[in-house]
Formats: structure tokens, C-alpha cells, sequence
């Protein structure tokens, strides 16, 4: 299957499911109950940059028919995080090409899905919170389990589809390289403080309320996270 | 596909069919159920024929005529099943809806086919389940009604072990397409014999489009080749014994819903009793696929 195809069969699902769903409101104008958040992990896994593209784009496109605005941009680097995090990751853990196949690649679906919703989930409320200097807990929750919610529940048996043995869908390969993340060590501490890091953020802020206008400690980490994250992409 | 991988699929359809009332609620009361079919089961072939257009390659007259078969009884069931529901309560109905939990085992019995002590153990419970959240009431059981949703009801069970033989002949896609495509047709027929004016009646607000579309995808495109795909890799009573969980799934749903979206139900004991008696007698009936794969590496 040619790229152009992948990315063309990425964006229109993307683009069917995101604007069917625009009616079911969550957070007026900001964000809605999103099935087609079980795109991009999927996307990403199977078809790396290409499908991770598709999403970002998707989600600007679909954005157009009804909640498009300056924060658009921030939908549109959640969305790429979204499906080309758990690509970068997967294959730092699995030796294989993304499959469901075993418990062992279930569970590593599971974090990696559970890393990239919480990566989105953060780049979005913080990313409104410099645009706007406005904090809005709501959107981190409601990003967060539509993420983790549909990635999981409908982006999973999706992905045992694709990758079943009769429809033989072509994976793209592990990535070239990783430019950080080459050595052992490197491989082992940098995804696990980064998934920290998301893991303290997620708690101080579904637990305990926090924010980054009264409590300092994490704007420091958003931005130990916000290096992190980049070190883990390229 | 693992048997693990199967049973997420089947789990999923379910999840699926227990979310779908929420967007069928949602639907226009004068908005007929022929309607509701070939519209929806038409824009799914229509997804499925598009994205998957090089698999018609591998189409034979078989398949054809296993995809018109499929669709008939599909669509006895479905037709049934608005019968039925038009004359007696819906939890009445949706209990005997769920009575294909005992009549897939019977017919696979009249069939010849041989079934675990684990299977017929986790089938009694799950019925356990049902009767229990239906707070062992008869009384709204004696109408017309009845004959229709057990009507239903044996469709349904034909329909899950033909498909179950189907899926393993042919290619599950190219079989769930076809079955979509006829039961369209078959929905329009008679949707133009109830009103021949069929799509001039209706007005297409944004709101029903988008409810159209998320149940054709959902409920239709999704539901069916996963349904497809997962009978290709396990056994009819398998798919029975999943299904039947819906009760638990819709308990869930209605307690985690907001109430805009079809949540904030009514919690009642009869529904949490029901619901773990269900996931027992599912685990139960789980329990004999390992059991046989153990005797098999024995």
C-alpha cells in the first residue's frame, strides 16, 4: 500500500468519525465525546510518520466544521504526539511489528496508549494555559479518558483487525533511528521518568486539583516534560 | 487471531451494541424502523465497499449466496424484533431477546455438535443472570408479542451459527459487504412499501445525519465485520456467551453516562445481582476453551 494511500485512508477516518461525533458537546467550542481518538494510536503504529501526519491534519480539517480556533494548532501537535508517541515507544519495547497477538504486547499497548493519552491530555491544558493564561482542569479529564477510553475500548479491536492474519495490512518498519534514545541505559530511563513525570502531572491534577497558576512545581515539570518529550521523538 | 484476541473483539461489538441506544434515542419518533435499515445498513456497505473495494476480487456466486442467506435472516430477526418490541414492555423484550443464551446450545445439540460441561454450566448461570435482573416476573409475557420476540430470537440464534460456518468458508469482509449490501436493499423494499415516499418525508437535520452515520458505523460496519472476523477464530456459542453480557455493559454505561447522553439510570440490586451472575456464568463458559486447549496438550 503506497503512503499517500495510508495517509488518504487515516485522514478520512479521521475525518468521518471527528465530525459525526461534533454534536456531542463535552466542553463548548474546546472539545466533545471523541471516538476518533482511537485513530491515532492505531495510525501511528501501523504506519508511523505517515499515519501520524494524517491525524494532526485530520483533526485541523475536521476542527473547520464547527470548533476551529487559534487552538486548532495545539489539536493539531496532540493529535501527531497522539499516534507517532506510541510508534517511537513501541518499538523500544517489542522486538516485533505492532500485533495483539500475545499478553505481553496487549499490556505494552495498554502503556503506551495510556502514555500517549496522557501526553495529549497535558500538551492541550497547558498549551491552552500559555495561549490563554487560562486553566481549564475539564479539558485535561475529558482528554485524558477520551483518549485513554477509545484508544483503548474501540482503537484495540481495531488493531487485532488490521493486524489478523487474513487481512495481512502492511506495518511501516521500526524506526531508522532514535538519536537519544540509542543506548541501553538511555532506553530504559528516559521513557520511564518521562512516563513519571506524566504519571505525577495526572495525579496532582485528577486527585488534587492542582494547576499550574498556584502551584509551581508543575510548570517545572510541564517543561522537564516538554524536553523530554521531544528528546523521546526524534 | 488468539482466542484472547477474539474474545476482545466480541466484548467490543457488545460495547458497541450497548452504547447504540443512546444515539437511537436520539432518532425522530416518525422516523420508521425500514428506514433505520437501509439507511444505516446502507451507508455501512457503502464505507465497507469503498475501503475495502480490491476484496471483491476474492467474491464468488458462494459468497453471494451465503451474504443474501445472512441477510435474509438478519432481517427476519430484525423485522421480528420491531414486532415484538411494538407489543410488550422492553425490558420484557430484551429478556427474550437474550434468551439466544439457550437456544444456540439447543440448536448446536439438534446439530449434532458437541458442547463442553462448562459451556452448558455457564449458559444455565448467564440465564440465572437474566432471570434474576428481570425479577422473575411473567406477567407481561403473555401477549402476541412473546411469539414474535421468540421468533426474533431464533433468527438471531440461526443467524450466529451460520455465520460462525460462513466466516470459516469464506472471506469475512467480502461476506459481511454482501450481507449488508442485500439487507440495504431489503430495508429500502420496505421502507418504499410502507411509504412510497420514503426519503422525500424525512427532513435531514445535522443532528440525525450525525446520529445515521456514528449507528451505520457503529452499529453496522464496525459491529458486523468484527463479528465476521471473530467467528472466522472461535465457535458460535462463544459469541452467545460474550453477547450476553450486554446486561452488565449497559449497567455500566448507564451509571458512567452523563444523563444528557443516556446515562444517570435507576440503579437496582435486581440489575447488579443479574449482572454478576451473568459475568460468572461468562467466565464459566470462558473456562472451556482452556480446558479443552489443556486436554489437547494432554
Amino acid at each position: 500500500m503506497s503512503r499517500t494511500k495510508k495517509f488518504m485512508i487515516t485522514l478520512g477516518a479521521f475525518l468521518l468519525l471527528g465530525i459525526s461525533f461534533k454534536a456531542m458537546v463535552l466542553v463548548e467550542g474546546l472539545t466533545e465525546v471523541r471516538p476518533v481518538n482511537a485513530v491515532p494510536p492505531v495510525a501511528g503504529l501501523l504506519w508511523g510518520f505517515t499515519g501520524a501526519a494524517a491525524c494532526g491534519l485530520g483533526n485541523l480539517l475536521a476542527d473547520m466544521a464547527g470548533t476551529f480556533s487559534e487552538a486548532s494548532i495545539l489539536g493539531i501537535i496532540g493529535n501527531f504526539a497522539a499516534a507517532w508517541l506510541p510508534y517511537r515507544l513501541w518499538y523500544l519495547y517489542r522486538k516485533e511489528a505492532p500485533n495483539l497477538h500475545s499478553s505481553r504486547n496487549i499490556v505494552c499497548y495498554c502503556f503506551v496508549c495510556a502514555v500517549s493519552a496522557m501526553t495529549s491530555a497535558w500538551f492541550l491544558s497547558i498549551g491552552l494555559y500559555v495561549m490563554e493564561e487560562i486553566w481549564y482542569e475539564e479539558i485535561y479529564r475529558y482528554v485524558f479518558f477520551n483518549n485513554l477510553g477509545f484508544s483503548i475500548g474501540l482503537g484495540m479491536p481495531v488493531l487485532i483487525m488490521l493486524t489478523a492474519d487474513c487481512v495481512e495490512i502492511s506495518c511501516c518498519p521500526a524506526p531508522r533511528r532514535y538519536l537519544i534514545l540509542r543506548g541501553r541505559a538511555a532506553k530504559a530511563v528516559l521513557p520511564a521518568v518521562y512516563t513519571a513525570l506524566m504519571l505525577v502531572i495526572c495525579g496532582g491534577i485528577l486527585f488534587f486539583h492542582s494547576n499550574p497558576i498556584e502551584h509551581l512545581w508543575m510548570r517545572i515539570l510541564s517543561g522537564a516534560s516538554l524536553i523530554l518529550l521531544m528528546l523521546l521523538s526524534i | 487471531m488468539t482466542k484472547t484476541e477474539s474474545s476482545i473483539l466480541l466484548f467490543s461489538i457488545t460495547l458497541c451494541w450497548s452504547a447504540s441506544y443512546i444515539f437511537i434515542r436520539n432518532l425522530p419518533e416518525e422516523f420508521s424502523s425500514y428506514a433505520y435499515l437501509a439507511l444505516t445498513c446502507g451507508i455501512a456497505a457503502a464505507v465497507m465497499a469503498v475501503i475495502f473495494a480490491k476484496r471483491f476480487r476474492q467474491m464468488t456466486a458462494g459468497t453471494c449466496r451465503r451474504g443474501f442467506l445472512l441477510s435474509i435472516i438478519l432481517s427476519a430477526n430484525l423485522l421480528l424484533e420491531k414486532k415484538g418490541i411494538a407489543m410488550m414492555e422492553a425490558a420484557n423484550a430484551s429478556f427474550l431477546a437474550s434468551l439466544t443464551i439457550l437456544m444456540v446450545p439447543l440448536l448446536q445439540l439438534f446439530l449434532h455438535q458437541k458442547l463442553s460441561r462448562n459451556h452448558m454450566a455457564g449458559a444455565g448461570v448467564i440465564l440465572l443472570g437474566l432471570c434474576v435482573s428481570n425479577g422473575f416476573d411473567i406477567t407481561g409475557f403473555c401477549t402476541v408479542g412473546t411469539g414474535y420476540m421468540l421468533g426474533a430470537c431464533f433468527c438471531s440464534s440461526v443467524y450466529t451459527i451460520a455465520a460462525d460456518r460462513y466466516a470459516k468458508q469464506d472471506d469475512p469482509l467480502v461476506i459481511c459487504i454482501v450481507q449488508m449490501t442485500f439487507t440495504a436493499v431489503t430495508g429500502f423494499i420496505l421502507w418504499r412499501l410502507e411509504s412510497p415516499q420514503a426519503l422525500r418525508e424525512i427532513t435531514f437535520t445535522k443532528e440525525l445525519l450525525s446520529n445515521i452515520f456514528i449507528l451505520a458505523f457503529f452499529t453496522k460496519a464496525y459491529a458486523y465485520i468484527a463479528l465476521m472476523f471473530s467467528q472466522k477464530y472461535t465457535d458460535a456459542l462463544r459469541v452467545t456467551v460474550i453477547a450476553s453480557t450486554e446486561p452488565i455493559v449497559t449497567l455500566l454505561l448507564s451509571l458512567l453516562l452523563p444523563a444528557a447522553y443516556g446515562g444517570g439510570g435507576d440503579f437496582r440490586y435486581e440489575s447488579l445481582a443479574g449482572a454478576v451472575l451473568i459475568a460468572a456464568g461468562a467466565v464459566t463458559a470462558g473456562m472451556a476453551g482452556s480446558q479443552q486447549q489443556m486436554e489437547g496438550e494432554k
